[in-house]
């Protein structure tokens, strides 16, 4: 950094050099001194309103500065802990606390309060004020967060982030001086699929978890590093849990992924652990209902069907950690020697072959480098919101221009929509209209193709044609990857790179499903849920076996059912729609009898006296690592590769690209047994439909 | 010593009282708009400069140099516009001279706005009327809409290239919005709540363009002085203090009114020579708010020698602000007068800052209990205490505006309040 | 690279929260009148800019719909300036003059400030109670026509007491004077006016 880049003051007679541009607030963090605030937040516009955070400096006018908006100056001489300094703060705090209700017993946020923890330094033992206190209506602003309003201190952090980050505005702050009130229009559920991060924002305990509400406190819960699963962006979370319980999930903040959101879904569905739980293994007695059996009992049940001259077939769902769907495809094609394996469920045109092809190459990052976003039949905002956000604050913060060929959808942004259909998208790649020569004078254009448009039964096509457009925009050179590949389904990308695809001659997705129906298959093994295929069109097998975490659909109509475990119950690891390896910590045990999907297989592997080669978590990633490069690197992206092109044929089909997600709140089997998730769903009808009636 | 009135050619509104003809032939017999044309082919730097060395001080209540922040507005770059904002919304208990501009002497906001959009290399200027004054800027819109007509206002300005579209928008009704970045975020249609400085409004004003703010009085003074020049605007007022002002004196004067008159003129003269005296005389003055409701109270003995301008005032722990000069005589409730400010107040907070949203109806609160002898005398220091503990931590001046005639009166009239407990006390055994 | 995208951006369909058409949910309508009127606001504004129409358009729905806004209104407002509800909702709640209840047909708003009550608002207050029958603020009196507020300073200090009726100011009252001017407006009578600035022109 040049000379003129930077500045160099003095913070408690510490001299601190930081770049030109920082706030006083900056200088002090970087000289170490922690400034007390409630408005200010670093991922969100600078409000300056709670005035915790003044400073003095020293030549300016005889009253204290507030750091967080104040730039500093080369040669400045601030004071953080002065007389001046301390007794405005003092003074703040009193003000902050005269209406406010003091009610930290009964609150949510007691334990992890600002509030409570800077009062602790600038409160007094004693109030002066002798007027009556101010009591706030509270609102009803939806199911995911509980409102008491008269704890509100007014920072404006959550109006901030509906209108900054969410992009949904929503929330505000209405009447003015001591009646000023936040909340929404006139009651109105947030429709925002980010909300939930507003609870982790509010400084005080005005907006809390309502499914968390009263159920436990902060200081109880023993809390998990995790990865989300309910989509593929691997959103950092911790999940806290008391006495074995999931009792709620909280993003940790990670910059490379989600910065520090994450998704309603990934918050509030964890409820879903705990409704319609498959808990013991189960087998279909001659009513056609399930009954509860042994694990012994329900082994000896499965292995005849699994030994002998059989038609095997074996489809693993769309949320699978990397051990487990590793161990299922081993178990599948060598303990039980057929290539009939697939986790394609949804139709996923790719196989393994070559990872750029499928993952998101520029990386979630990348969105803060690219200097134009082209998406490709996805919507961004129901399949990965957190990245939605990502690319919003770009829209907002650096001018980049986004281009949609797909479905017109709000994505919180503009965007320039280029078309819906598989020719707009010709159009493009041939580089003759007007749209493609701008796009060829883009350095970083980053190309964003949904998962699901390769799903379609043109979606080899639909690829090859993207990997031309990449091409004719030059998206792809030595420094720059910007192909990438949008994934909605957590497990995808470990299952293309575990190899859970078909065999030599095995069939896949599309196959097994045909075969089905002609009644050609003998046993089939469906390994978790997948959204893209309905149980109906799974029968047909002469024996089902369901291996999962929940009853329901493919549950109902197995012969025997084996226990899984959860996201939460295992130690995993999970890779994200940009082939990022991030390690899931077991946060409680599987649920009653259910075990680790590893060890299932390995179970059934040893017991068809085809032993699968580990014994252990430790003894399994080594096997995964040593075939596997990107393994070795847990938490990092792998570096970039030479481009291949992927053999591919077929022709574009005439039907428009379809938005992928049309219920956002239900789709794996843990939001879809979520009582809360199911709340949330009716909650956005509800709105929808009183928004048409008003008229 | 007396300061001679000014004479009709001296006063830059010379219709201020309303008896001559506020339309454009009215102002152009008064020598309005006579060598525009001249101002407008005169470089914005030249201006400029003059200003300065005017020593023009914005009337809107800072007192800022005119000139110093007509300079820091950069040039115009091709991209983003230059804007300049009258700040007409005018809200301050005991002001109400740009109301009598607005109505009487439109034209000379016109003609300030004309020449000021082009010393300040502004296209379009806007007018930020309080919403309330309707019939005014009623007025206003005719009088511009007069000056378009005249080929005064519009395209290429009497063959001098320069190009001025002025409007008028109108508030709804807010104190706030009296302070500059406020009636930005008004202007751009949102709750008048200060911006954080810095960034400036030269900087990042109007629409995140540079935008210079200036009161009324300020830009239609601008004209004339440039027109007639320093030595004609200096031979008024004191050193730093000089020029014409209107003063507009309310309360218990026999004759209130707006009153033009050279600055540092002194409180008593103003007083007894332009409002006709005190009510019952001006032994019967109790005390003065020479500037608005937020500078403190003057006792009775501080007016006998009070100069009216911005260093004599300070001088004496109060400020000339809008020179908005409220009278009370001893038959004023000198309390209730300060309970009723506090609780304006109260009631104009935008609520953004903490200590303000808080404590200013804090104090409007003890100020009624105390003013009702239902307090403390502790807590007549309480009061106080909360009021320091309030000034200086917010982000706009409002909340400082507020406390500082608490502390005056606290101050000047401590003695009033205590009687007032002691008496209740006294009544309640 | 900006100036090019912005030439293409012009080309294709530009899809975003601000370019959505917004269904009609009020069930209200701008008269033709006062769609002009804000057809006429909008362009003293750059384009891209048209919120700053918000205030002055919210008090032509004000006084469209019966002096005051009701949800519809506020609704109408937003879908007419393409903004969300809530920048419109907060608007309106934070300027005095728009009126969140209904009011009477002539809204009286007496200022008792500092200079007015030096010079008796008290009895201006008084005597509009007395007329009216009103006791207290942002009630609407029996016959429908008046609604009392204290306001604060309307800026007419030294034609102090005053109060402001709908648009219009009257100055230099006493109570005599008051009653008149609300006997005047009740029989629907030419009102003396004490100010001579008399609207020829629309404010809007």
């Amino acid at each position: 950094m040049s000379e003129n880049n930077t500045v160099t003051l003095t913070v408690d007679g510490k001299e601190v050099t930081v770049p030109a541009g920082s706030s006083l607030m900056d200088a002090a963090t970087a000289s170490g001194v922690e400034i007390p605030r409630f408005c200010f937040h670093k991922r969100l516009s600078v409000a300056g309103n709670c005035r915790m955070c003044l400073v003095e400096v020293e030549g300016g006018p005889p009253k204290p500065t507030a750091s967080c908006c104040f730039p500093a100056g080369n040669g400045m001489v601030v004071h953080t802990k002065s007389p001046m300094v301390k007794e405005a703060r003092k003074g703040v705090m009193e003000f902050l606390l005269i209406n406010h209700p003091l009610d930290c017993p009964i609150c949510d946020q007691a334990g992890e309060c600002d509030l409570q923890d800077i009062s602790v330094s600038y409160g007094s033992d004693c109030s002066k004020f002798g007027e009556g206190k101010r009591a706030v209506e509270d609102k009803d602003i939806g199911p995911k967060i509980k409102t008491v309003m008269t704890r509100c201190i007014h920072c404006t952090r959550c109006i901030r982030f509906a209108t900054e980050v969410a992009g949904v505005e929503e929330m505000g702050a209405t009447f003015r001086g001591e009646n000023m009130s936040v909340g929404t229009y006139v009651e109105n559920a947030l429709e925002s699929e980010l909300s939930g991060n507003m609870i982790d924002l509010c400084p005080v305990g005005a907006l809390t978890s309502k499914p968390y509400a009263f159920t436990g406190r902060n200081w109880e819960m023993v809390k998990t590093n995790s990865i989300d699963v309910m989509d593929a962006l691997g959103s950092n979370i911790e999940v806290h849990s008391r006495a074995g319980k999931v009792m709620r999930i909280v993003p940790r903040e990670n910059d490379s992924v989600n910065e520090e959101w994450i998704s309603d879904t990934a918050r509030f569905s964890y409820d879903g652990l705990y409704e319609d739980r498959i808990t013991s293994p189960l087998v279909k007695v001659k009513s056609g209902k399930l009954q509860s059996i042994g694990w012994k009992k329900a082994i000896e049940t499965v292995l005849p069907k699994l030994t002998g001259k059989k038609v095997i077939a074996g489809l693993a769902g769309d949320v699978h950690s990397v051990e487990d769907l590793y161990s299922f495809n081993a178990f599948m094609k060598e303990t039980l020697e057929t290539p009939n394996v697939d986790s394609r469920m949804g139709g996923f045109k790719l196989d393994g072959e070559f990872r750029p092809s499928y993952i998101m190459n520029s990386t979630i990052e990348g969105v803060d480098h690219a200097d134009a976003i082209i998406l490709v039949g996805t919507n961004p905002r129901l399949e990965a919101p957190v990245l939605n956000a990502r690319i919003r604050k770009n829209v907002r913060g650096r001018n980049i221009p986004v281009y949609m060929v797909g479905a017109e959808v709000d994505l919180t942004y503009s965007y320039g929509l280029i078309g819906d259909k598989p020719s707009d998208l010709e159009d493009l790649s041939n580089g003759k209209s007007a749209i493609a020569k701008v796009l060829k004078g883009f350095n970083k254009p980053m190309i964003i193709l949904g998962a699901d448009a390769i799903s379609r039964s043109d979606g080899l096509a639909v690829y090859k044609e993207v990997e031309k457009l990449s091409d004719t925009i030059g998206a792809i050179d030595a420094h720059w990857n910007g192909f990438n590949i949008l994934h909605n389904k957590a497990g995808l990308v470990a299952a293309l790179d575990m190899g859970v695809t078909p065999g030599k001659g095995g069939m896949d997705i599309a196959k097994t499903l045909k075969a089905l129906k002609a009644g050609e298959v003998d046993t089939l093994i469906l390994y978790g849920e997948s959204d893209a295929v309905s149980a109906e069109d799974l029968k047909g097998a002469k024996f089902t076996i369901y291996i999962g975490t929940h009853k329901g659909t493919y549950a109902d109509m197995a012969d025997v059912v084996l226990p899984a475990a959860a996201y939460t119950e295992k130690d995993g690891w999970w890779t994200n729609t940009e082939g990022r390896v991030q390690e899931s910590k077991a946060a409680v045990h599987p649920l009653l009898n259910a075990k680790e999907d590893w060890k299932i297989f390995r179970a059934l592997s040893g017991e068809l006296g085809k032993a699968l080669p580990f014994d252990s978590l430790e003894a399994l990633r080594l096997k995964i690592s040593e075939d596997n490069k990107p393994y070795e690197n847990i938490g990092k992206v792998s570096s970039a590769q030479a481009w291949v092109c992927v053999s591919g044929k077929g022709s574009l089909l005439k039907s428009a690209f379809a938005n992928p997600v049309t219920n956002f709140y239900k789709t794996n089997e843990i939001m879809k047994a979520s009582q809360v998730m199911t709340e949330c769903a009716k909650s956005v009808a509800h709105k929808q439909n009183a928004m048409k009636k008003v008229g | 010593m007396t300061t001679p009135k000014l004479s009709i050619d001296d006063k830059v509104f010379k219709n201020l009282d309303g008896s001559g003809d506020w339309g454009i032939k009215g102002y152009e017999k008064r020598g309005g708009y006579k060598g525009l044309k001249k101002l407008l082919k005169t470089d914005p730097s030249v201006h400029i400069d003059q200003l300065k060395g005017s020593a023009l001080r914005g009337r809107g209540g800072a007192g800022f140099p005119t000139g110093l922040k007509w300079s820091f507005m950069p040039k115009p770059d091709g991209i983003k516009p230059n804007y300049l904002v009258c700040n007409a919304d005018e809200g301050e208990p005991g002001t109400c001279k740009d109301r009598d501009i607005l109505r009487y002497d439109p034209h000379t906001l016109v003609e300030g706005m004309i020449v000021g959009c082009h010393c300040l290399g502004a296209k379009v200027g806007y007018i930020y009327v309080r919403g309330e004054y309707y019939d005014e800027s009623s007025r206003l819109n005719q009088a511009i809409e007069e000056a378009r007509k005249a080929g005064y206002l519009g395209k290429d300005i009497q063959g001098t290239g320069v190009d001025v579209e002025i409007y008028v928008h109108l508030g709804a009704g807010a104190y706030i919005c009296g302070e500059e970045t406020a009636l930005l975020e008004s202007l751009e249609g949102k709750k008048g709540q200060p911006r954080v400085k810095p960034p400036f409004p030269a900087g990042y004003g109007l629409y995140g363009c540079p935008t210079t703010i200036n009161n009324v009085e300020t830009i239609a003074q601008v004209p004339p002085i440039l027109k007639k020049g320093n030595d004609w605007w200096c031979q008024f007022g004191r050193e730093n203090n000089h020029g014409t002002k209107i003063f507009s004196v309310s309360g218990a004067v026999n004759l209130p009114g707006n009153f033009e008159a050279p600055m540092s003129i002194s409180l008593k003269e103003l007083i007894d020579e332009y409002a006709g005296g005190v009510i019952g005389g001006w032994d019967n003055l109790q005390a003065v708010i020479p500037g608005g409701s937020s500078t403190p109270m003057l006792s009775a003995a501080n007016c006998n020698t009070a100069v009216m301008d911005f260093d004599g005032l300070r001088d004496l722990g109060t400020g000339l602000g809008t020179a908005a000069v409220i009278v009370m005589n001893k038959d004023t409730d000198l309390l209730r007068v300060m309970a009723r400010i506090s609780h304006f107040y109260k009631h104009e907070s935008c609520g953004q800052c903490t200590p303000c949203r808080e404590g200013v109806g804090w104090v409007s609160r003890l100020m009624d209990r105390l003013i009702a002898g239902e307090g403390t005398l502790e807590e007549l220091d309480q009061m106080y205490d909360v009021t320091k503990k309030i000034e200086g931590k917010t982000i706009c001046a409002f909340a400082d505006g507020a406390m500082w005639p608490v502390q005056g009166t606290l101050k000047h009239f401590r003695h009033l309040f205590e009687e007032r407990i002691k008496e209740n006390m006294k009544a309640n055994g | 690279m900006a100036t090019t995208a912005k030439k293409t951006q012009a080309a294709i369909k530009m899809v975003g929260p601000e370019t959505q058409v917004r269904a009609n949910h009020s069930g209200l309508e701008f008269s033709k009148e006062t769609e002009a009127k804000i057809k006429r606001i909008l362009k003293r504004y750059p384009e891209e800019q048209s919120q700053s129409a918000l205030i002055p358009v919210l008090k032509l729905a004000q006084d469209e719909f019966g002096g005051w806004l009701s949800t519809s209104a506020m609704q109408l407002t937003a879908e007419r300036l393409n903004l969300p509800y809530i920048r419109v909702y907060e608007v309106a709640t934070f300027y005095t003059m728009f009126n969140l209840d209904p009011v009477g047909k002539y809204h009286v708003q007496v200022c008792t400030n500092c200079s007015c009550m030096i010079r008796g608002s008290d009895a201006i207050v008084e005597a509009v109670k007395e007329y009216t029958g009103l006791k207290g603020q942002h009630e609407i009196s029996d016959d429908s026509l008046f609604t009392l507020t204290e306001v604060e300073c309307l800026g007419a200090c030294v034609e102090a007491p005053m109060m402001q009726i709908n648009n219009h100011y009257y100055t230099k009252l006493d109570k005599e004077q008051t009653l008149q001017i609300l006997d005047n407006l009740k029989k629907g009578n030419e009102v003396v006016d004490a100010t001579p600035t008399k609207p020829m022109k629309d404010s809007y």
